[in-house]
């Protein structure tokens, strides 16, 4: 008896420090899956170098509306009977962009389970069903005219050693003030019809949305991408898009995790909107990305791997009108084209509409304004033809830091601005 | 829609899920305004990058951050005392 009490207090303490592994998992997993976030240099760069990596697997850079041409064209041959947008359709799940696509729409749904940040999130007011729909058309026109969305027309068009990204900057940089103005309009309007109620009664936690179980939730969505693999992968030639759908599920996740909204990036940068600070992290992140993806795709078509002209496309007004109307876009629908699927993953039925009405709306507006008004389209300009190697790369990365030093300087005198 | 009530003790709990971004920071710093030097205010948010960009616009005007708690599956309180 003795012996035991002078036992029992040790026991007891090795009890209460030993903590079980499942705990101990998920206490490491939620450091990396915290609310914060990871910061968005490092969304950037490892965007930039998926963006190589993905390149140099599917022979194209990583973009997304291709994808929803694809499901759009889809739509109006299966269910509406018009092969006029397309025919011969391939199997979305054996097109490369479309893969791409649903990997990041599952990459920043794991994301968001494993975070447990996924809920079904009912927009609180009608005119944001509107704001999804009218933002998504606007997007699908600006890609269009832009030929890309801010990956094809941007991100990727740069790193593609392609100039049309640039002219796709300049309208994204407009487009994202013009909606920013949109944004002021709305706050003022909303803020008038917000009340001031004396009740005693704080809202209920459960009424503005649902959620599913977490464990319930990882499980489907693990048994998704197998079957998903599976299916691929016993197709002749299929193992290059059980690829693509990994790359498109990291790319998922980073998005996800670092916040990679490009529509705060080109929103609050110029007129210092409420969250200018996060969208000059955002700009950073964005151009140290173009900066290694652009160096990793130099490297490919120097050594032959992809061809010089690979993803080299029309240069023109079209590209900045693009733009211009892609950013206001985003900006209405609260998400870009890679924010629209992680979004509408995460459970917001907003960017489930403007997915929707992006994808119904490309594939006609694409054929019409190819097919009636192709003279819009400028002559394609490679960089690296232009300018040479050595001269192309440098030109890239003198803008690209240009750029990140001109947003540390708006950061910089908003700053000593505020004291 | 973005509501307002009076909590407890004088304080305000500022409700806009639903809302992504920019709304929750441009309601929250709104609602701040509203407050009394000291006054506390509850940030009801279910947008995940609010999570940090909430509390960085507050603290960004000179306000204490009290916490960012998680309050349900995907919902989040982020605690706020006014100062200035």
């Amino acid at each position: 008896m003795v012996v035991l009490a002078t036992l029992e207090p040790e026991v007891a303490e090795k009890k209460t420090t030993r903590v079980r592994f499942t705990k101990y998992l998920q206490g490491q997993l939620s450091a990396i899956f915290s609310p914060s976030g990871w910061p968005e240099w490092l969304g950037g760069i490892l965007l930039g170098l998926v963006n190589i990596l993905f390149f140099a697997w599917a022979l194209k850079p990583f973009t997304i509306y291709t994808g929803f041409l694809n499901w759009g064209q889809h739509f109006y041959a299966k269910i509406v009977g018009l092969y006029t947008f397309g025919e011969n359709l391939v199997n979305p799940l054996f097109e490369r962009t479309s893969v791409g696509d649903i990997g990041l729409f599952l990459g920043a749904l794991l994301s968001a389970l494993i975070a447990g940040e996924f809920k079904l999130r009912r927009p609180s007011r009608v005119i944001d069903y509107l704001e999804g729909a009218i933002g998504g058309l606007l997007m699908a026109l600006g890609v269009v005219l832009a030929l890309g969305c801010n990956w094809g027309g941007f991100f990727s068009a740069i790193t593609a050693l392609s100039m049309h990204g640039y002219f796709m900057f300049i309208g994204l940089i407009i487009g994202g003030a013009l909606g920013s103005y949109y944004v002021d309009w709305r706050a003022r309007r909303d803020l008038e019809a917000v009340e001031l109620e004396l009740e005693e009664a704080p809202p209920s936690l459960a009424s503005s949305g649902r959620s599913i179980p977490r464990y319930a939730g990882l499980l489907a969505l693990l048994a998704v991408l197998a079957a998903l693999s599976w299916y691929m992968g016993i197709a002749p030639g299929g193992g290059k898009f059980v690829g693509i759908l990994m790359m498109g599920l990291f790319v998922g996740v980073v998005i996800q995790r670092s916040r990679f909204c490009f529509a705060t990036a080109f929103r609050d940068i110029l007129r210092g909107g409420a969250e200018f600070r996060r969208s000059a992290r955002l700009q950073v992140g964005i151009a140290l990305g173009i900066i290694v993806g652009s160096t990793g795709v130099l490297v490919l078509k120097y050594m032959g791997y992809v061809d010089l002209d690979a993803y080299v496309k029309p240069v023109g007004w079209s590209n900045i009108v693009g733009g211009i109307l892609f950013g206001l876009g985003m900006v209405v629908a609260g998400g870009c084209a890679s924010g629209s699927l992680w979004k509408a993953a995460e459970g917001h039925i907003k960017l489930w509409v403007a997915l929707l009405a992006a994808v119904l709306s490309y594939a006609p507006l694409r054929y019409f304004i190819r097919e009636y008004a192709g003279w819009i389209y400028g002559s394609k300009i490679s960089i690296v033809s232009s300018l040479g190697w050595a001269g192309g790369i440098v030109f890239i990365y003198a803008t690209m830091v240009l750029w990140i030093m001109f947003v540390l300087y708006l950061d910089y005198r908003r700053g000593t601005r505020y004291g | 829609m973005a509501r307002l009530y009076r909590g407890e003790g004088g304080k305000l709990v500022l409700d806009v899920r639903g809302y992504v971004c920019p709304y929750p920071v441009i309601y929250t710093k709104k609602a701040l305004s509203r407050l009394e030097e000291n006054g506390v205010l509850e940030v009801l948010i279910d947008n995940p990058p609010s999570c940090e960009t909430v509390p960085k616009a507050a603290s960004e005007e000179g306000h204490e951050v009290l916490g960012v708690e998680k309050v349900g599956e995907g919902v989040w309180k982020i605690t706020i005392k006014k100062k200035r």
